[in-house]
């Protein structure tokens, strides 16, 4: 069950609505029940489906196989975050409000994943990745400081 | 170090994931996701079970 909070929390952070985000990660665990014994890396495969079954989700009409990158639902939709505390509220904004490229790289390493581990999953060199974190951390902390002003 | 490399990353990544973390929290806390899990599970397991006489029906 925790596994479940996660990625509902990550596909928030990632552009969803609740309960898009509760659809698609329901989606994903029937997926992984289903082929649990196939998948060799089950974090990183459980996040990078959950992702792409989010966004097929919202996206029927496309059916390629679609880079991380490209995963970019839109941020405006903030519907049902009021039940997190004012803070969480506050942290999962910030991320979402974050450019898609940087929005990516820094949801699935907030959520634990090492540079070389999203550096695969993304196709970017670690050294891409650690960059775009900087970028990422810059404006959060701008955002953060322009929220507090 | 340049001027523009952060002091402390780790501190300003705690914070994050740490806010994260208690929003996972507060999500299971406030959604009976036991329920929710046991009637996916039983969903799951009967669309399996109609696969498999679909199946044998074939």
């Amino acid at each position: 069950m925790q596994w479940f909070s996660r990625i509902v929390v990550l596909l928030i952070v990632k552009g969803a609505s609740l309960a898009d985000a509760e659809d698609a990660a329901q989606e994903t665990m029937i997926l992984a029940w289903q082929d649990w014994m196939s998948i060799r890396a089950p974090a990183a495969w459980v996040r990078t489906t959950a992702i792409r079954v989010c966004f097929k989700q919202s996206r029927k009409n496309r059916n390629h196989t679609i880079p991380l990158d490209e995963v970019n639902e839109p941020s405006s939709v903030d519907q049902g975050l009021e039940i997190f505390a004012e803070e969480e509220q506050n942290v999962l904004r910030l991320l979402r409000a974050l450019p898609p490229g940087q929005r990516t790289i820094a949801v699935l390493f907030y959520d634990g994943m090492s540079f070389d581990e999203i550096a695969d999953l993304t196709g970017k060199h670690p050294d891409t990745i650690r960059s775009q974190l900087r970028h990422a951390r810059k404006t959060l902390k701008e955002s953060m400081a322009s929220n507090h002003s | 170090m340049t001027c523009h490399e952060d002091p402390d990353p780790a501190a300003f990544d705690a914070y994050i994931r740490t806010h994260l973390s208690r929003a996972a929290d507060t999500y299971a806390s406030r959604t009976d996701l036991r329920t929710r899990l046991e009637t996916l599970i039983r969903e799951t397991g009967k669309s399996k079970e109609d696969d498999g006489a679909a199946v044998a029906e074939g």
